[in-house]
Formats: C-alpha cells, sequence, structure tokens
C-alpha cells in the first residue's frame, strides 16, 4: 500500500513538477519580501543564523526577476509543441470563428485570416502573388511596420511570381495556369521592428473549381465566415468585353451569381460584433485603367455587377460600422492590353492579352493598394484590443498611403476604413 | 432543413422545350440584379445557384442567330430550392420549385396532378408562337390545355379548405406579340379564350375568391427574339424558329421578375396564415398581445409584401392581367 502511494506520490511530482516549482518560487519570493520588509522595517536585529539563509533568498527573488523565470506561458509553449501535429480543419459553421482569432504558440500572435473569392481561373493566385511581390517595395518603406511572409510561402509565390514576370516574354500573354487540387494558404507575419510578430495574415486560395462541387463550396463558406477580409477577385476583361454578337461572358467566367449566393450563405447569421471587409478587385484591367472614362466605366461595371450583395451588406449595416466595401482596380502584369475575345468550338471564351510593345516589361500597379486596404482595416481591429500605441502610428501611416481617388478607379462603396 | 421549417411549393407547367428552366434562371438572374429595398433576400441552395448561374451564363452567352424550341434537355426532374428571410438571416421559409419533364404530362399523369395538389404556385408556361401562329393548329398538341384543364380537375377534387393556389399564365418568348397595344390585347383575348374553360373551372370551383388567383403574366425570357417560322417537316413534332431583332446585347430580358413580384406577394401572405395557424393557443395570446402594443413580430413581411404589390405591373396595356382572386395578390391585412 505504501509503496502504491509512494509511486502515486512520484508520478504527481513528474507531471506536476514545473508547477510545483512555480509554487515553492512563488511561496520562496514572498517569504522573502516578508522577511526584508521585517528586517528593514522590524525590531528584529540578523543574527549569524538566519543571514544566510535571508540572504540566499534575496539571491533567488533577484535572479528570478531579473531572469523572469519560471514563466507560465513557457509552460504553456512546450504544452502546445508536444501535441502531435494535425492538419487544420475548416472552422465549423456555428463556432463564429471571426470572433475567436485563433492565438498562434509564439508570443501570442493574433491570426486574421483572409480568403480569396472568384470563379475558376480568375487569376486569385496571380493576384497574391503580385500582392507579394509588391507590398515591401511600396508599402513598408517609413512604416514602421515588419512584413515576412513564411519560407513556404516566400517560396510557392516567388514561383508563382516568376511565371508572372516571363508571361510578357512572348507576344500573346497567357497567366499562371488555373490551379487545381487542394487550397493553399499564404502566411505573412506582421510586427514591429525587431519584436516578434503580433499579427499573422492567413490568405486562403481555394482552387476555382471548388465552387462547382456543393462540398467544397461549403467548405469555402467556412473559410469567409472565418475571414476578416475578403478579397472578390473579379475578371475585368469579361466584365467589360462583348463578343461580336453583344453577347456576355462575365456570369460564365466570374460566377458572380454563384459567388453571391455562396456570400449570402457565409454572411447569414454571423455574430453581431463581427466586423469584414470585402474588396472588390477587378484584375486583368490594364486596357481600361489609362483612361479616366474607362476607370470610371469599369468601376461602374463592377458596381453594378455586385449590387446585390453590397445592397444586402448595407441594408444589414446601414451605419457602416460592420461591413467596409471597396473597388480597387489591379493590374496583375502591367505592359499588356486586350487584344480580342475568342470563343472556341466549345462555347469557351478566350480573352486574349498582347504586350503593349516589345519593350513592355512586367509592371504590376496598385497591387500593395490590397494590403493598404486590407491591412489598415486588420491593424484597425487590433489596434482596438491591444491598444498598442506604435502599430495605431504604423496604421496611420498605412491610412495615408490608401489610393483613394475616384479617378483612378479606387472607390470605397460602404462601411469605414 | 428543419421540421418546423414552412416550405412552400410551384411547380412548373409547360411543354417540353418550351424554356422553363430558362424562365426561372432569368426570373432569379432579373431579381437579384433589379430588386431593391425589399428587405427579404432569396438565397438559393448551393446546387440551384451553381445550375442556376450555368443557365444565365449559357442565355447570356448565346450568340446564334436562330433559336429553336421543341423538346429538347430536361429529361428528369430538377428540384430548386431557395430559403426567403431578412438579409443574411436564417431564412423564414423555403420555396421549392419543380421542373418535371414536359413528357411526363402524357406519361406520368398522375404524378404532374400530386405535384399540382401540392404546389402553392403553379407558372403555365405557355408556348405563345404555338398558341398564335398556323392558327393555332399546334396550341392543343403544344400547351395541353384540355389535358392540364382535366388534370386540375382531379387535382382540385377534395383540396383542403384552407389551402390557397395562385396560377400564373406564364406566355414566353411572347415578343414578336409585345409590339403594340393592338397586338398585346389580341393576345390577352387569345389566351383568355383558349383558357376559357380553365378560368371557368377557377371560377366555379372559387366563387368567393378566396382560394385561387388567377393571372397572366406576358414574360421576354430572351428579349430580343422574334418568331420567324414553323419547321413542321415532322408535324407531331413541330420547331418553331426565331430569330434575333438585332445583334446588340442579345440577352435583354423583359418583365421576367413580375412573375417572382406575383408569386412572392402571394406567397408572403400565404407563409404568415400558415405560421399563424400553427401557432399554439400561448403563443397565438403573446402574438396578439404583441400586436396590440404595436410589435409585430413579422413586420418585415408585411412591409416586403406591401413593396411587392407596388412593383406588379398590373398594366392590361402590357398584357398583364388578374384574372380572379385579386385579393389573394393584395398586400396581408396589418
Amino acid at each position: 500500500m505504501q509503496i502504491i502511494l509512494i509511486i502515486c506520490a512520484v508520478v504527481l511530482v513528474i507531471v506536476f513538477f514545473k508547477k510545483i516549482i512555480t509554487l515553492i518560487f512563488s511561496i520562496l519570493r514572498i517569504v522573502t519580501f516578508l522577511a526584508l520588509l521585517v528586517i528593514l522595517f522590524g525590531d528584529v536585529t540578523p543574527s549569524d543564523k538566519i543571514e544566510p539563509s535571508i540572504l540566499c533568498l534575496f539571491l533567488i527573488f533577484i535572479s528570478s526577476k531579473i531572469l523572469n523565470w519560471p514563466q507560465s506561458s513557457d509552460y504553456k509553449i512546450q504544452e502546445k509543441e508536444t501535441k502531435p501535429d494535425t492538419q487544420p480543419k475548416p472552422p465549423k459553421r456555428d463556432n463564429s470563428p471571426s470572433q475567436k482569432k485563433p492565438k498562434s504558440p509564439i508570443n501570442n500572435i493574433q491570426k486574421f485570416q483572409i480568403t480569396v473569392l472568384g470563379g475558376h481561373g480568375v487569376g486569385k493566385t496571380s493576384l497574391l502573388a503580385t500582392v507579394y511581390g509588391e507590398f515591401e517595395r511600396h508599402l513598408t518603406r517609413g512604416l514602421q511596420l515588419q512584413v515576412n511572409p513564411s519560407y513556404q510561402t516566400r517560396n510557392i509565390l516567388n514561383d508563382k511570381l516568376g511565371e508572372l514576370e516571363s508571361a510578357l516574354d512572348s507576344e500573346i500573354v497567357q497567366g499562371i495556369n488555373a490551379g487545381e487540387g487542394n487550397k493553399r494558404c499564404y502566411q505573412f507575419n506582421i510586427g514591429l521592428p525587431l519584436q516578434l510578430p503580433a499579427i499573422q495574415l492567413e490568405f486562403n486560395d481555394y482552387p476555382g473549381g471548388w465552387l462547382k462541387d456543393e462540398n467544397y463550396s461549403k467548405e469555402v463558406i467556412n473559410f469567409l465566415r472565418a475571414s476578416t477580409a475578403i478579397l472578390w477577385v473579379l475578371d475585368a476583361a469579361a466584365l467589360m468585353v462583348r463578343g461580336e454578337n453583344e453577347e456576355s461572358y462575365s456570369t460564365k467566367i466570374n460566377q458572380t451569381l454563384h459567388i453571391k449566393t455562396i456570400l449570402n450563405l457565409a454572411f447569414t447569421d454571423l455574430p453581431d460584433n463581427a466586423k469584414k471587409v470585402i474588396l472588390l478587385v477587378p484584375i486583368k484591367c490594364e486596357t481600361w485603367t489609362t483612361a479616366k472614362k474607362d476607370r470610371l466605366e469599369l468601376c461602374v461595371h463592377v458596381e453594378n455587377e455586385c449590387e446585390s450583395v453590397i445592397n444586402l451588406l448595407k441594408s444589414a449595416d446601414p451605419k457602416g460600422n460592420r461591413f467596409a466595401i471597396a473597388i480597387i482596380p489591379v493590374e496583375t502584369l502591367g505592359g499588356v492590353r486586350f487584344d480580342h475575345l475568342q470563343v472556341d468550338a466549345n462555347k469557351q471564351p478566350q480573352f486574349i492579352f498582347k504586350r503593349k510593345d516589345e519593350e513592355a516589361l512586367y509592371q504590376p500597379r496598385y497591387a500593395e493598394q490590397i494590403f493598404a486596404y486590407g491591412l489598415s482595416f486588420i491593424l484597425q481591429r487590433y489596434s482596438e484590443q491591444s491598444n498598442d500605441r506604435k502599430f495605431t502610428e504604423a496604421l496611420k501611416k498605412l491610412v495615408e498611403r490608401r489610393n483613394t481617388k475616384e479617378a483612378e478607379g479606387f472607390k470605397v462603396l460602404h462601411g469605414k476604413f | 432543413m428543419s421540421e418546423n421549417n414552412i416550405e412552400l411549393h410551384i411547380t412548373m407547367l409547360g411543354a417540353r422545350g418550351v424554356g422553363k428552366t430558362s424562365l426561372l434562371a432569368s426570373v432569379y438572374g432579373q431579381f437579384e440584379k433589379r430588386v431593391k429595398d425589399l428587405y427579404l433576400q432569396l438565397t438559393p441552395d448551393l446546387k440551384t445557384s451553381n445550375l442556376l448561374n450555368d443557365k444565365l451564363a449559357e442565355l447570356e452567352s448565346a450568340v446564334s442567330d436562330q433559336i429553336v424550341t421543341g423538346p429538347t434537355n430536361t429529361g428528369q426532374m430538377q428540384t430548386f430550392s431557395f430559403g426567403i428571410g431578412l438579409p443574411f438571416k436564417k431564412p423564414d421559409f423555403n420555396l421549392i420549385f419543380r421542373d418535371y419533364p414536359g413528357g411526363w404530362i402524357r406519361d406520368k399523369p398522375e404524378e404532374v396532378i400530386a405535384y399540382i395538389r401540392q404546389s402553392d404556385v403553379i407558372f403555365w408556361a405557355v408556348d405563345t408562337a404555338a398558341l398564335v401562329e398556323n392558327g393555332g393548329r399546334y396550341s392543343e398538341s403544344i400547351n395541353s390545355i384540355g389535358t392540364i384543364t382535366d388534370f386540375f380537375k382531379h387535382a382540385l377534387q377534395e383540396m383542403p379548405v384552407e389551402q390557397k393556389k395562385l396560377i400564373l399564365l406564364v406566355p414566353i418568348k411572347c415578343e414578336k406579340y409585345m409590339g403594340s397595344f393592338d397586338d398585346i390585347r389580341k393576345l390577352r383575348i387569345l389566351i383568355e379564350d383558349k383558357w376559357t374553360g380553365f378560368i371557368n373551372l377557377i371560377r366555379t370551383a372559387d366563387p368567393n375568391r378566396q382560394r385561387f388567383a388567377l393571372a397572366i403574366t406576358p414574360v421576354q425570357t430572351l428579349g430580343n427574339v422574334l418568331y420567324a417560322y414553323t419547321d413542321d417537316a415532322d408535324t407531331t413534332n413541330p420547331k418553331f424558329v426565331f430569330t434575333r431583332t438585332t445583334k446588340d446585347h442579345p440577352y435583354q430580358p423583359k418583365h421576367v421578375e413580375q412573375v417572382l413580384y406575383y408569386s412572392l406577394a402571394f406567397l408572403v401572405r400565404r407563409y404568415m396564415q400558415i405560421k399563424r395557424g400553427r401557432m399554439g393557443s400561448l403563443a397565438w395570446i403573446i402574438y396578439r398581445f404583441n400586436e396590440f402594443f404595436g410589435y409585430k413580430p413579422d413586420k418585415h413581411f408585411g412591409v416586403a409584401a406591401l413593396h411587392l404589390v407596388s412593383l406588379q405591373n398590373q398594366d392590361e396595356n402590357q398584357g398583364f392581367k388578374i384574372l380572379h382572386g385579386k385579393y389573394l395578390l393584395a398586400p396581408p391585412r396589418r
């Protein structure tokens, strides 16, 4: 019996070793503090017998303060790290995930999900690659913010960026091949310079073909519910160009009707305090961003295409405190122009783009604005909770860098950024 | 779908290949584009949404100069489901559209009768070209007026007293006959004449105008096509050929959303009645108590119904006419 008790005690000591140590240290700290008080203000004169022990306790107190050890969060890290790695499951619909920001084990990093929404082959990955290639050049200078893509993100997006950059080598320009297979997740860590990151942005890029499948569509809906920012990518050529017989291919390419349904379902029964930004991003718009008239026309087309969703969001949030919507045209390649529309025997339209001239270079434009708009909204959410002055300053600078010129095709349709 | 969810049914009757699925895609597409400030959201389920997106894409990108109608496609029964409720809230009730293959009128009459019996709204898609052209020679074989009237006779037998139905006669591809007031009037008179037996059936079955509503709502699903000629090489299977009037904007539907305004106004009213009918005595007392103090739990439906009625086109000069049961299409008593 005694042996069993001893074994149990040993097991308990092993299991709760760290906690016991923490407890002992806490008790020692209190005892030392009290002893010091007594010595300083009490009538007791320290005798030769207690002096070494008091000194020892004092040293422990000071050293533990300096080293800041043991720290309870350390144990949390170790506990989490010992858990086996499991595949991240898509958030459940009923869990109101947008409110429960998952915290990464390192440094209490706060995660924000971003979903890239769009039809099959519309250019979702191209957009992300361009954003990745451009944000550093245009945005981070003087911002006092560090944006670091994870190694995996860097590798994948670098490859995609390489593909995009070499797209202008031939006269007829073709983008990145439409992705198949699994969803990709791109992570960007954001923090103050020389500090551990405080925010993690997670871009969810699902294959466009998922929207055709009911079960995968449900997964996309779950991503959208969990996302703070949604990038709705629209093919500007499909919006602006009509066929020889004036037929339209926008519903076919952009899958507008179905995406509207997906957004409606994703926003159904959201918690009242859920806040989201929806960025309508017409891409492949190089031909329509030169003249002011074309830019305004593109804006009108985008607005008309997404009108019903915008109206619903406005009616659900008349004051604009919860949902923010903006149009951000992005030129993912720069040196190209729309040439003609080709419809094959299967009635599949192909919008053919050509280099502007032989010396045309890869010069994407406005991609950094996705970060400027999206990140400023996310930083706003973050600073509401953290109250970190430096982040607020970075936010102010980021807001200043937003392009809000309607004449250039940018337009805030609803809400406060 | 939970058991407590109220489901309302819509059946689409009509000949094979007349364009029933196109009508639905067109109706939903226009509803999405045109309806503002309705305070009601119509959300299809994912399967329906995908199907309608593809159908609408097909309509918008149709390029051929000639359109031929006749027995085609839909070989199986298709069901489209929509949830209706406040924007971004759980739907208050579900709307189930049934699009059965036109051939069932001959092959599976019992099932068609069962659908008619079960449905709250019935769209009777009328092939206008078959009705008007060739002296109406093919009207009976295509629009099956007599057969469907007989189906109604069967379906309406022992219909529960509390059940109400809206029947919409929807002339499709009637662009050619919508040119002048005179043409429109002629078409309306022709429909009233050909459907006399059916109209009389409804009127005698419901002399108090409390259970049936019947209206004509002509729609132009494509907008820019005109009847050209009939290819009746095979007299049992005549094909009607339409040509595009202009190459500009080939897809310009007209009045299609009216079908939804009429049906939703009726269905919202019907939903409110069913909901009140299902209330227990305590819930009814609480409801009345709330109502007495000015709080109406389903006020948004009342507002939406009013708005829908205001959107209804009832202009006889444009071919619309409520033939029976106008009261059922009015906004609910508030």
